[in-house]
């Protein structure tokens, strides 16, 4: 009872600053596990970025800080649980797309190919791509999407949580465009733009 | 319609009249006209005006200008035209201008400008344009063009001009951007309210276009067009051709390239605009396949879509067909990587929700899919479908067929495929390592459809688990599995074992239910399944585990067992003696060694001076592992004092007691030392 008056204590703080948090989806660790695995993805070439944390906002401090607040009045052993990625599926499903990346990462930097809000790819400028290799660029693309699919859906499962499935999309979908390397392309509120 | 027009011309034509009449009085010098709209059949104008100044010499200069043009094809692309006369004549309500420029602004801000011989005869209702050959865009024209009582001719050449002036004809109709190469050809239209006939021949050469996404574009691509048509009642016959000898086309997906061989295609037939179009013969001829035949039927309103199509594709290469013209067409789903060899041929016959018919012949075709571990060769037969027509019975013979490491050797297949249903005709019987695999029942239905259910029925005779297990790489499995397995149902992305398995392993029985495949052609397949195990021989497994020695029975059971890749992510197993087994219960020494070993290096032996022995009695024994999230809950048979039984010591002595302690060990650890207790050489004395 006591734990559920300070949740609601924490609950009143956030929601007075107007933002909801799911307190049920450990966010922090879901960032840490898709920085994972896009390092792993990307090889060398994802642009190392030193802050987790995402960019931009009053919303996203005042997250911030009612994450922190939330941590203090917690019990530690769910603030720090760790997304289980290491499951075969999601083993096999690094391992296809980082295979597929050595072709991709030359669309990427050519613009052919660009970052989506949903955490996946698509062929925004097929012109840029030479005429006889576009049938491959567009099957790469299809490839990626179905992987990526596939990768969000195994790690809820790994979790045993198949309800995670949406926001770990969500967090992957900031975290491939935050780890893009400068030049690459991504959908920001429904227009193109460069990193 | 047309008396509008004769009014409008009238009312002009008496403009005119009062301009050029003798003066009777005061000059006229100037005159404006101003029309708010023209409409006539087939045609249309917006605002037209008119001005006309006669200098004091009595030349006369005029100039017509008509905004908001709708004309037919190919003048579609024509929105303004302006007609200037410098010096034109007057003969009665005729107006002759000998050095004429027609100005032309097209879609798109183009504009073209003809000097031209204009001849204007409002009272007889004729206009008459000769441009001599000149210089437009970049290239050489020729224009005659006449207008008599609302009856067009024209006929117009036009030599090595830009590109981008088939834009301007092609405007409206494809939303393409055409950036280089070269046009020539000739137009000659007759159109009159109840006739015309249209003969076009067009050649390309080093084309370049591209719409905005770059998803239908061509680079240096010389080709030709040749079209001929004649009005008939409402639609127009037409006989059309073309050809691609060079360069390179992509209309998203499939990619076109003229390599040796041309693209060519030819089609005649009936076109009604707004209403159908009916195309009696089509011939495609395109690299790697051999020339399609076929007619096609197509209602225009008020969608297009498809009525009737029917077409014959000779005996072809099938890689060639596949790889060019169906993979673009696959995506990355299960038939997007395939591996194929051989020739076939199709035909098809269909109605838009009529009877329909296809057949499907195949000429020593291999099919084979790396990433699903599946190959067919050596397939011969006829496939055929029908709808709503008697059924035709299909044969199909293979040599091999190969699922995973496992071969099946020759068979045939008798099957009748009927609409969205298939129904196997008679048993297929095919040999599978030392047995049989027997297809007694497949049946299909809803095929394509979300609600599609495919159930077959198996049987076997029996089959050798040991050469089973060493095939798919399996532990080493002894004993066999023979007998009906129960029908096998796919649905839903799911394929399903409505039943148990049952087979003899280990001296005793194994039965698997509640087996199921999830996602079985997607990227990560997953397997559940539950067993019971029971009079497991001990002696026999230990033996082929090269796990030591132990002698007894055992029983178990596999719950929730879930395998992702093929690899164990979760289950719930316990294995243990059975309750009333009375039979010998002895464990050697090295067995001990590894069962300790897997419960961790924690378990103790009880008494140490029992090291010497090489044989122990034991009560009972059992190991239980509930396998989460990459950590195995470990128990026993039962609790100790501190930590769990693994072997509890009992019978003759000497006696031994394996007892475990720790209870959540990491799954991947513990299959290090299932691996190293394989492979180990010996027992290790401690």
């Amino acid at each position: 009872m006591r734990a559920n008056w300070l949740l609601s204590v924490a609950g009143a703080v956030s929601l007075g600053a107007c933002v909801t948090i799911n307190v049920y989806f450990p966010a922090a660790a879901a960032e840490r596990a898709a920085d994972r695995i896009i390092d792993e993805v990307w090889g060398e070439q994802g642009a190392p970025k030193p802050a987790p944390a995402s960019k931009g906002g009053v919303s996203s401090a005042l997250q911030r800080g009612a994450l922190a607040i939330l941590d203090l009045l917690i019990p530690a052993a769910s603030a720090q649980a760790n997304i289980e990625i290491g499951s075969p599926a999601i083993n096999s499903l690094k391992a296809s797309m980082s295979a597929r990346h050595r072709e991709l990462a030359a669309y990427y930097a050519s613009g052919a190919v660009g970052l989506t809000a949903q955490g996946l790819v698509a062929l925004r400028d097929a012109k840029s791509v030479p005429l006889a290799e576009r049938p491959r660029a567009a099957q790469l693309v299809a490839a990626e999407n179905r992987d990526r699919n596939a990768l969000y859906q195994a790690i809820a499962q790994a979790n045993s949580h198949p309800e995670w499935e949406p926001d770990i999309r969500a967090t992957f979908a900031r975290r491939w465009i935050e780890r893009a390397q400068p030049g690459w392309w991504y959908q920001s509120g429904g227009n193109w733009t460069q990193r | 319609m047309i008396a509008r027009t004769r009014r409008a011309a009238a009312a002009f034509a008496c403009a005119l009249c009062l301009a050029f009449a003798p003066q009777r009085g005061a000059a006229l010098d100037e005159l404006q006209l101003s029309l708010d709209a023209l409409q006539a059949p087939g045609w249309s104008s917006g605002p037209i005006q008119a001005q006309l100044h006669a200098d004091a010499a009595g030349a006369i200069r005029l100039r017509v200008q008509a905004r908001e043009l709708v004309l037919p094809a190919p003048l579609q692309a024509v929105r303004t035209a302006m007609l200037e006369c410098a010096a034109a004549r007057a003969a009665g309500t005729a107006v002759h201008c000998p050095e004429a420029r027609l100005t032309l602004e097209l879609d798109g801000a183009q504009r073209i400008s003809i000097a031209a011989v204009v001849d204007l005869d409002p009272g007889a209702g004729s206009l008459r344009v000769r441009a001599p050959r000149q210089s437009v865009a970049g290239g050489d024209l020729t224009l005659r063009l006449e207008l008599l009582r609302g009856a067009l001719t024209l006929d117009t050449r036009i030599d090595a001009m830009h590109a981008s002036m088939l834009q301007a004809a092609l405007a409206g109709a494809l939303p393409i951007a055409a950036s280089e190469g070269t046009i020539s050809g000739d137009l000659t239209l007759q159109l009159a309210p109840a006739s015309g006939t249209v003969h076009a021949a067009l050649d390309v050469t080093g084309l370049g276009f591209s719409d905005a996404a770059g998803l239908h574009a061509g680079e240096d691509v010389d080709a030709s067009l040749m079209l001929d048509a004649r009005r008939r009642g409402a639609g127009w016959q037409f006989q059309a051709q073309a050809a691609m000898r060079a360069g390179t086309v992509f209309a998203t997906p499939i990619l076109l390239e003229a390599t040796a061989q041309p693209l060519q295609a030819r089609a005649e037939g009936e076109w009604i605009p707004g209403q159908r179009l009916r195309v009696a013969q089509i011939e495609l001829s395109a690299p790697g396949v051999a020339a399609i035949t076929g007619t096609l039927e197509a209602v225009l309103a008020p969608q297009p879509r498809l009525d009737a199509l029917a077409f014959t594709l000779p005996r072809s290469d099938a890689d060639a067909l596949y790889r060019r013209y169906l993979r673009p067409f696959a995506g990355a789903g299960p038939v997007s990587d395939l591996t194929l060899s051989g020739d076939l041929s199709l035909a098809l016959d269909w109605r838009a929700g009529a009877a329909a018919h296809a057949q499907l012949t195949l000429f020593d075709v291999d099919i084979g899919d790396a990433a699903g571990g599946f190959a067919v060769l050596g397939l011969d037969g006829a496939l055929h479908w029908t709808r709503q027509r008697a059924v035709r019975p299909s044969r199909l013979a293979w040599e091999d067929l190969q699922i995973r490491s496992l071969a099946f050797g020759a068979g045939a297949m008798d099957a009748e495929l009927d609409g969205r249903a298939l129904r196997l005709l008679a048993p297929v019987q095919m040999p599978l390592l030392d047995g049989r695999v027997r297809l007694e029942r497949l049946q299909a239905r809803a095929l394509g459809l979300a609600e599609q259910r495919v159930e077959a029925d198996l049987s076997l005779t029996p089959v050798s688990l040991q050469r089973l297990s060493e095939r798919l790489g399996w532990l080493p499995l002894t004993g066999s599995v023979s007998g009906d397995i129960p029908q096998l149902v796919y649905s839903a992305d799911r394929l399903a074992v409505e039943g148990d398995i049952r087979m003899q392993l280990f001296g005793g029985r194994a039965t698997l239910s509640g087996v199921q495949l999830e996602d079985p052609f997607g990227v990560v397949p997953r397997l559940r399944a539950s067993a019971r195990l029971h009079d497991i021989d001990l002696a026999v497994l230990t033996r082929a585990l090269s796990f030591g020695s132990i002698e007894g029975r055992l029983e178990g059971r596999i719950d929730g067992l879930v395998l992702e890749n093929w690899q164990p992510v979760a289950f719930d197993a316990a294995l243990r003696t059975p309750e009333d087994d009375d039979s010998r219960h002895r464990i050697s020494q090295r067995a001990v060694d590894n069962l300790a070993s897997l419960g961790g290096a924690n378990a103790v032996l009880s008494s140490t001076f029992l090291r010497f022995f090489e044989e122990f009695s034991y009560e009972r024994l059992g190991l239980s592992c509930r396998l989460r999230a990459g950590v195995c809950e470990m128990g026993g048979v039962g609790p100790a004092d501190r930590g769990y039984y693994i072997v509890k010591g009992g019978g003759l002595p000497p006696r031994v007691n394996v007892i475990g302690f720790n209870d959540r060990v990491d799954w991947a650890t513990l299959l290090d030392r299932l691996r190293a207790v394989a492979s180990s050489p010996g027992p290790v004395v401690r």
